[in-house]
């Protein structure tokens, strides 16, 4: 790894180009082939709205396991630190409505973080069993509270809380009022281009804005304040830091508090705008799915929002309209399919034959069935994320300390 | 034994929870009833109680009939990495620790019980939700949730401007595909234009679709977009997003096992047409009543239209206007007339 | 000396953890209005019967092949989450072949376990070839791979394809396996131990053996410890990679078989699933020992079944949850103190040793 590549961590307008690029190819490419196919709309209004909603929760949990990781901390307890967020924000939402459901909710995650810090940083157990374990607590934890709290109220259930208020919708002007027509019109490209903006600048939740304008904010305090370059110097070289006298304990604490309350903060989104109530089993692995996000985004806050948007809409196509999951399959055959040409092209063979195979089985296997079975829509999302990984080969490159503890003078 | 004595501290615990106030109900300690079952267990599948509906609703079948009899209910629940061995082990901790009317809720827990039962000749038993357990002192507790479906079903299908209604499941299991099709069954009966879409928010074994609100809500909503205005809700904790989407895109929506407009705010409650009923109290309550009698008859036990098992609701008054017309249907299928199919 | 005594400490670890976990217990059992000894004690001697003890080792074993696959991945540090998936899958490949032949007893079992390895081993190797060949992360990828496993299994365990649904019941299975490819049960006088213990004892052995007494277990381990040394040594690291996920997931596969071979004989939609995650921990807990593993695995099952008197208590499943998390929290706590005492011991001995030196 060369200095000349290191620099583009973080945010360089040359990659993010690149990203933009191809998010905007892919959608063309789409389009055009969920009109080629008759398809009901892979771009909607609605859809795109759905899309927004399933990606913030995932977003969060992939930006707090970012915070972790680029300190040096594996934070597999972001599922249990959002089931905190779910249960604390329901629990003060029903009763003192959206703005308590926020504190409580992020301020429940931010302890989990802290008790976190204590067990990885301080006594210096391993981070992994340290993460399944809170994993553990907060689901029995929860339950319990649910128990003597939301148990004995009206409306509540050992496993279910009173209705939660929402955030409100806010709604850019004119824009409606401008593209809803050319939505309507039906054009090739352009119709779904307005969907999409609608989609994204109508009806849209005020905490979803907020989680949006998070990641540019993550960004800019981890790469351009002196604060986040301590905290991922601590991430890389701890002894090193520690020899500046940058306390690596202390950025880890900081890491991991903000690290759990944008998992908690995850938890309140899954109880106001995602549904209105807290519901056992609720969050469902969207802790997990936001740490695969940290390694497909490769800890920068830009691509782990491309990672959970990727999940999102896939998630958002499926769960509204199964038969959109077809489409979307072809396209993926035709990217493998481009792949391997250029492979072809440059002669070479085994890899043309790598993606060519699956990518023509993909295809044809789709003109026979011409609808996907439920059972293997279900899916859908887990095996875009996998396959696009396949295809966008890239150099990953964790934080260089995840995982082990730091202990002064404890090495050679 | 060690089991036997055991039974006394636990019973004393148990009053001890119930005196702090953990446990809703109070256990009365002096048994005023039939001799015959002293104590009552309820084993509950992975989701357990407090989902609002169907393990609920069994729970109040079995309270009703413990307080009856003057006698302690317990409850205790699976775990989703159970073996049949895990399940057969509570069971058999039940049985030995005196509890002599033993409810297992779920399909998972035939093949446990089937061993167990035979273990225990003395003891009561019952399986909610199949129909594969043959053992003398063993119910087996079917409910025809595909007759009260076609009845909502129908409902749906009169109610309809769209001529397009929808059906989400939690998970894609034979339990619900029985709803399923009990409820196309129904909406095409009465109205042979409507398209039914019908989608399962997970597959086994990923049972999060049964408390998934959020997907509840997109799946609806994505629904309502494609046309559809009146969507049965049979998917558990996840119902509620489902709902919310009604109330949020002004469309119906149909609940499940309870009466959900009684359950839900005045604001949603408002876009609740109707619930279909799953009355799984009545199959708990009648099995503890024939426990403790001497006349216990194994077996299949099928709780439907005809013996109040599965129904339909008016609260709200929505379907008062074509009450008449889901009541005649409801005698067709009590009489044989219309045999609602139980796979889609 | 100073040996000595520090190997003391290291025996003083299990009892520390224990107290840990003692106190805290007592204090949720406490806080939830319950008399915490008493409880304790009656789960105690439920858990110590005979016939439990049984059914605790019967249900450590699946616990003790998912820990012995997790730590073969830990040794590269590939975090191998797909063991729940490539468990199930093997699972059901086993049973459908299973059900499918017959053959004379022991070559129709032998064909069970081997497909089950292989079905576990390639899924795993997916992952490996991913990993080795384009780069993605083995966590990531086995978190979808697990999602995709799922939707496989669903979409062939359906009465239209692989499996069959009986009258009156809910469930969906495959056809039963014939008697001759069933593994029978070691009955000793208190009870049946699943005759896959023996499976079990041999993958452990298996794994010990390769790790400690082959060059590919040497080149493991020096790969773990540092893979530039490693690499510099001419290991080759992605072949490595590939063969140590591909050996994970053929002992995941055997996960399930327990189960499979040794009870139900068919696989159905009341197929365990989840025994992963505490795979995961029991291997932590073990320190990838075999030895450790067997006695994580072992522990944790214990819990699982003594936890059935607390939930018959009154003491509600979640505080049982909570417990599990603190004693597993207490145990680790524990070793990382005593590891401080000794290591700062051992620092003092060196420097004491070593005249002059800085410590």
């Amino acid at each position: 790894m060369t200095a000349a590549r290191m620099p583009a961590f973080g945010a360089p307008p040359s990659w993010l180009r690149v990203v933009v690029g191809r998010v905007v190819l892919g959608f063309v490419v789409l389009s055009l082939l969920s009109g080629a196919f008759d398809a009901p709309d892979l771009f909607s209004r609605g859809g795109i709205g759905a899309t927004l909603r399933f990606s913030a929760p995932i977003l969060l949990a992939g930006l707090g396991a970012l915070w972790a990781e680029r300190s040096g901390v594996l934070n597999i307890g972001l599922e249990g630190m959002m089931i905190a967020g779910t249960w604390f924000g329901a629990w003060a939402g029903y009763q003192w409505g959206v703005g308590a459901a926020l504190v409580a909710g992020v301020a429940a995650g931010t302890a989990f973080g802290l008790v976190h810090s204590l067990l990885t940083v301080s006594i210096g157990i391993d981070q992994a069993i340290s993460g399944l374990s809170l994993n553990l607590l907060a689901a029995g934890l929860t339950r319990f509270l649910s128990t003597i709290t939301f148990a004995t109220v009206p409306g509540g259930s050992i496993t279910t809380s009173p209705p939660v208020p929402d955030f409100p919708t806010l709604s850019l002007p004119l824009v409606d009022a401008l593209l809803a027509p050319i939505d309507r019109a039906n054009v090739p490209i352009l119709s779904d281009a307005a969907a999409v903006v609608l989609g994204l600048l109508t009806d849209v939740s005020v905490l979803t804005i907020g989680v949006v304008a998070l990641v540019p904010l993550t960004w800019w305090i981890l790469w351009r304040t002196r604060l986040g370059l301590r905290l991922r110097a601590v991430g890389e070289r701890p002894e090193a830091a520690d020899s500046l006298g940058v306390r690596p304990w202390r950025y880890r604490y900081l890491a991991l508090s903000v690290s759990g309350g944008l998992a908690g903060l995850g938890g309140v989104y899954l109880v106001t705008v995602a549904s209105s109530l807290y519901r056992e089993g609720q969050t469902a692995g969207r802790g997990f799915i936001g740490l695969a996000t940290v390694i497909f985004g490769n800890w920068n806050p830009w691509s782990v929002t491309v990672g959970s948007l990727i999940f999102g809409f896939t998630d958002a196509l499926r769960t509204r309209q199964e038969v959109t999951v077809g489409v979307l399959l072809v396209g993926l055959g035709l990217l493998a399919a481009v792949v391997a040409l250029r492979r072809g092209l440059g002669h070479d063979w085994r890899g043309a034959t790598l993606f060519g195979v699956p990518a023509a089985a993909l295809v044809a296997w789709f003109w026979v069935v011409h609808v996907v079975p439920a059972e293997l829509v279900s899916f859908a999302p887990h095996l875009t994320t996998l396959l696009v990984l396949a295809f966008a080969r890239q150099r990953i490159r964790p934080p260089a300390v995840v995982g082990e503890p730091f202990r002064r003078g404890d090495r050679p | 034994m060690h089991v036997r004595r055991l039974t006394w501290p636990l019973v004393a615990a148990g009053l001890v929870v119930a005196l702090a106030g953990c446990v809703t109900g109070q256990t009365s300690p002096s048994p005023v009833g039939s001799p015959r079952v002293h104590k009552i267990a309820i084993a509950y599948d992975i989701s357990g109680r407090g989902d609002g509906g169907f393990n609920d609703i069994a729970y109040n079948g079995a309270r009703r009939a413990a307080d009856d009899l003057g006698v302690e209910l317990k409850e205790v629940t699976a775990k989703l990495d159970d073996t049949d061995d895990d399940r057969a082990e509570r069971l058999r901790l039940l049985a030995g620790s005196g509890y002599d009317a033993i409810i297992a809720v779920g399909f998972t827990y035939a093949t446990p019980l089937q061993k167990v039962a035979a273990e225990f000749p003395k003891v009561k038993f019952a399986i909610v939700d199949d129909g594969t357990v043959t053992a003398p002192n063993a119910w087996d507790i079917l409910f025809a949730e595909q007759e009260g479906s076609f009845l909502v079903g129908a409902a749906a299908g009169l109610k309809t401007t769209t001529d397009s209604v929808g059906f989400i499941g939690a998970v894609q299991l034979p339990l619900l595909q029985k709803f399923e099709a009990g409820y196309a069954a129904g909406v095409h009966a009465a109205n042979p234009k409507a398209r039914v879409q019908v989608t399962y928010l997970s597959q086994p074994p990923d049972y999060s679709g049964f408390g998934d609100p959020p997907h509840g809500k997109e799946a609806a909503l994505g629904m309502y977009d494609n046309g559809v205005d009146i969507i049965f809700a049979a998917a558990g904790g996840s119902g509620a997003g489902v709902h919310e989407a009604a109330a949020q895109t002004n469309h119906w929506s149909i609940g499940v096992d309870a009466d959900e407009w009684k359950l839900e705010p005045a604001t949603i409650r408002d876009h609740i047409l109707t619930s279909m009923l799953k009355n799984s109290n009545v199959g708990t309550h009648r099995f503890i009543g024939e426990a403790s009698t001497s006349s216990f008859t194994p077996g299949i036990h099928t709780f439907g239209l005809a013996n109040g098992g599965v129904g339909y609701a008016t609260s709200g008054g929505f379907v008062d206007d074509i009450k008449a017309r889901l009541d005649a249907y409801a005698v067709d299928i009590v009489s044989g007339k219309i045999v609602v199919p139980q796979t889609p | 000396m100073t040996r000595l005594r520090s190997t003391a400490l290291l025996g003083v670890a299990p009892l520390l953890a224990f107290a840990l976990a003692l106190a805290v217990a007592v204090g949720i059992l406490r806080l939830s209005g319950v008399n915490a000894f008493a409880v304790l004690g009656d789960a105690m001697a439920y858990g110590l019967r005979p016939e439990t003890l049984i059914a605790v080792t019967n249900k450590a074993i699946p616990y003790y092949l998912a820990g012995i696959a997790a730590a073969v991945g830990f040794h590269l540090r590939l975090f191998n989450i797909g063991i729940d998936g490539q468990y199930r899958l093997a699972a059901f490949a086993a049973a459908v072949t299973g059900a499918a032949i017959t053959l004379p007893a022991p070559l129709h079992v032998a064909v069970s376990v081997a497909v089950a390895t292989v079905v576990g081993g390639a899924w795993a190797a997916i992952a490996g070839l991913l990993y080795v060949r384009r780069g993605v992360n083995v966590v990531i990828s086995t978190i979808m791979l697990n999602a995709i496993a799922s939707g496989l299994i669903a979409y062939l365990l359906s009465p239209a394809r692989l499996a069959q649904q009986a009258a009156g019941s809910n469930n969906i299975t495959t056809a039963t396996i014939p008697e001759s490819g069933w593994i029978p049960a070691i009955p000793i006088p208190a009870g049946d131990v699943n005759g896959l213990v023996v499976l079990a004892a041999l993958v452990g052995i298996g794994y010990w053996l390769v790790l400690n007494r082959t060059t590919l277990g040497f080149e493991v381990r020096a790969m773990g410890l540092s893979q530039r040394a490693a690499t510099v040594a001419g290991i080759g690291a992605p072949r490595l990679a590939l063969l140590t996920m591909a050996a994970s997931g053929a002992i995941a596969g055997l996960v399930g078989l327990p189960q499979l071979l040794g009870a139900s004989h068919r696989f159905g939609l009341d197929f365990p699933s989840g025994l992963a995650f505490t795979g995961l921990s029991v291997a932590i807990l073990g320190r990838n020992h075999p030895l450790g593993v067997a006695i994580g695995a072992f522990v944790w099952a214990f819990l699982e079944r003594s936890a059935q008197v607390l939930d018959l208590a009154g003491v509600s499943r979640e505080i049982v949850t909570i417990l599990q998390a603190v004693i597993v929290l207490s145990i680790v706590v524990a070793y990382e103190l005593v590891r401080r005492v000794r290591a700062r011991q051992e620092r003092r001995y060196v420097s004491q040793s070593v005249e002059g030196a800085p410590a």
